[in-house]
């Protein structure tokens, strides 16, 4: 049961970027910056990061090449980038396992890297004529602090999912 | 990031950018539908998200109405006042549309531009990077819905629907900044209609804009703006917005306006959309179209944008 534990919960963290959020944190008129939630980023670099660039890297190019068909109309930049940042933030050493915030400051690399590719995608297609200066002011810094805050709270019950699905593999090769 | 520059790793690399600019290029395209893999993950999440936003929107609804209470005074107060203005106006709407059907009858026009029918749909997902201005509904083709048939709320239009699978569609709000985004309109003056087109928003003034007015036109602030029902499958006479401001076009031929939508684009729960019922304009014109693109056959293979400017000069000359 737990094997479709993952793919459920990183579907349910979809799901609620694009429907939930979406509905109870409606983007207005006035605000000057824009919330964008990356939930399912966060739970790829804990993949990447708990069971390795390989796996972590087919959950992106997968959440990604549904986050293309479903939300936007534009094929393979969140394909890309997913499974870019899915294997830069591999660091798998046991140092970074146990470690709190290093995998919260990777995170925050990851949500900079990420936020950073699509900016430069759209920029280069025309889909978006702001400068750099502004996409960071609008973009990146809410960014940073609306998905950091998640993080600071997902973090943990990621970590402890992972040792829990360690301990039953460890318990079904014996 | 072990043994980044590795080889292999390297040609990877290579090979999956080759493939990031196919497929980018590949759906930037005009595409008259999406392929059938798209359809299949967009409906198949489209169910669940369904399921989902119903009772989401409900609780978000809750909340709203909580906040509402609190100014119900005050909103009493403005409505009471606005009644007898309403009363009055509703009368004359009524002899005007008699008038109208009377006057229908007496040339023998049984189809107009404003007749259509109205499909409801729940809004069950945005796009959450809002690089693009895009909504999701929970019907498609199987009750329906086609390619850029115009999207409804109460207040007035907030776009047209981009693609439709099977059963959700995307619609592309008139926000969207996207080029191929525009819309056929008309400036309700106190003579003859003026014909323009909604291009897009402008990012820095923050409302849709209005280009391609004619230099004659007898335009100023505060005016309403309409669909004209001239391209396309929008019917004639949805509103848009208000004119908050003109100013000349870099060329100082036509002109541009600024204006301030009717509706919320944001706090989208239940959307309509519309679907024309008469075809085209009348018999002249449509006679008009097939002599000059004589060989095409059909509405349905005629170029959208062609057809618009087509439409375009001849409505606007009779």
């Amino acid at each position: 049961m737990i094997r479709f534990g993952l793919p459920l919960l990183v579907f349910a963290l979809f799901l609620i970027e694009g429907t939930l959020f979406q509905i109870f944190v409606p983007p207005s008129f006035e605000r000057e910056i824009v919330l964008v939630p990356r939930l399912t980023l966060i739970a790829i670099v804990m993949i990447s990061i708990f069971r390795g660039a390989g796996l972590g890297m087919l959950y992106g190019v997968v959440v990604g090449l549904f986050y293309d068909f479903v939300y936007t109309d534009l094929i393979g930049v969140y394909m890309f980038s997913l499974g870019f940042v899915a294997y830069i933030s591999s660091f798998t050493f046991t140092a970074v396992r146990t470690s709190y915030w290093w995998q919260f400051l990777i995170t925050l690399g990851a949500l900079f890297v990420l936020e950073w590719m699509t900016y430069g995608l759209h920029y280069v297609i025309g889909n978006t004529d702001i400068i750099f200066e502004e996409f960071f002011m609008t973009r990146m810094l809410p960014s940073w602090m609306l998905n950091g805050l998640v993080a600071l709270l997902l973090l943990y019950p990621f970590q402890q999912f992972f040792h829990k699905l360690k301990e039953l593999e460890e318990l079904q090769q014996r | 990031m072990p043994h980044f520059f590795s080889n292999k790793r390297l040609i990877l690399l290579m090979v999956s950018i080759i493939v990031l600019v196919a497929l980018i290029g590949f759906s930037m395209r005009e595409r008259e539908s999406a392929t059938w893999p798209e359809k299949f993950v967009r409906d198949s999440t489209g169910v669940v998200q369904s399921v989902l936003s119903r009772p989401a929107h409900f609780v978000a609804g809750f909340f709203g109405d909580i906040v509402d209470v609190t100014n119900v005074y005050e909103e009493n107060k403005l409505l009471k006042s606005r009644m007898e203005e309403f009363a009055s106006l509703s009368a004359e709407l009524e002899s005007t549309k008699q008038e109208n059907d009377t006057l229908k009858e007496m040339i023998d026009s049984k189809e107009s531009l404003m007749n259509y029918t109205t499909r409801s749909a729940l809004v069950i997902h945005r796009t959450p990077d809002r690089w693009t201005e895009t909504i999701g509904i929970n019907k498609g083709a199987q009750d329906g819905l086609e390619k850029d048939m115009a999207v409804v709320t109460s207040e007035g239009l907030i776009g047209k629907v981009d693609t439709a699978s099977e059963f959700t569609s995307t619609v592309q709000l008139l926000s969207d900044g996207n080029r191929t985004n525009r819309v056929s309109a008309m400036v309700n003056t106190d003579n003859e209609p003026v014909y323009a087109f909604i291009e897009g928003w402008d990012e820095e003034r923050e409302g849709l804009m209005l280009r391609k007015i004619e230099s004659d036109a007898e335009i100023e602030e505060g005016q309403m703006v309409m669909t004209s029902g001239l391209g396309g499958v929008f019917p004639r006479g949805l509103a848009i917005g208000e004119i908050t401001s003109i100013s000349p076009d870099e060329y100082g031929l036509t002109y541009n306006a600024l204006i301030e939508p009717a509706a919320d684009y944001y706090n989208l729960e239940q959307v309509n959309v519309i679907e024309r019922t008469s075809e085209t304009l009348d018999e002249d014109i449509e006679e008009q179209t097939d002599d000059e693109e004589d060989g095409e056959d059909g509405e349905d293979d005629e170029d959208p944008i062609e057809l618009e400017e087509d439409d375009f000069e001849s409505g606007g000359t009779s």
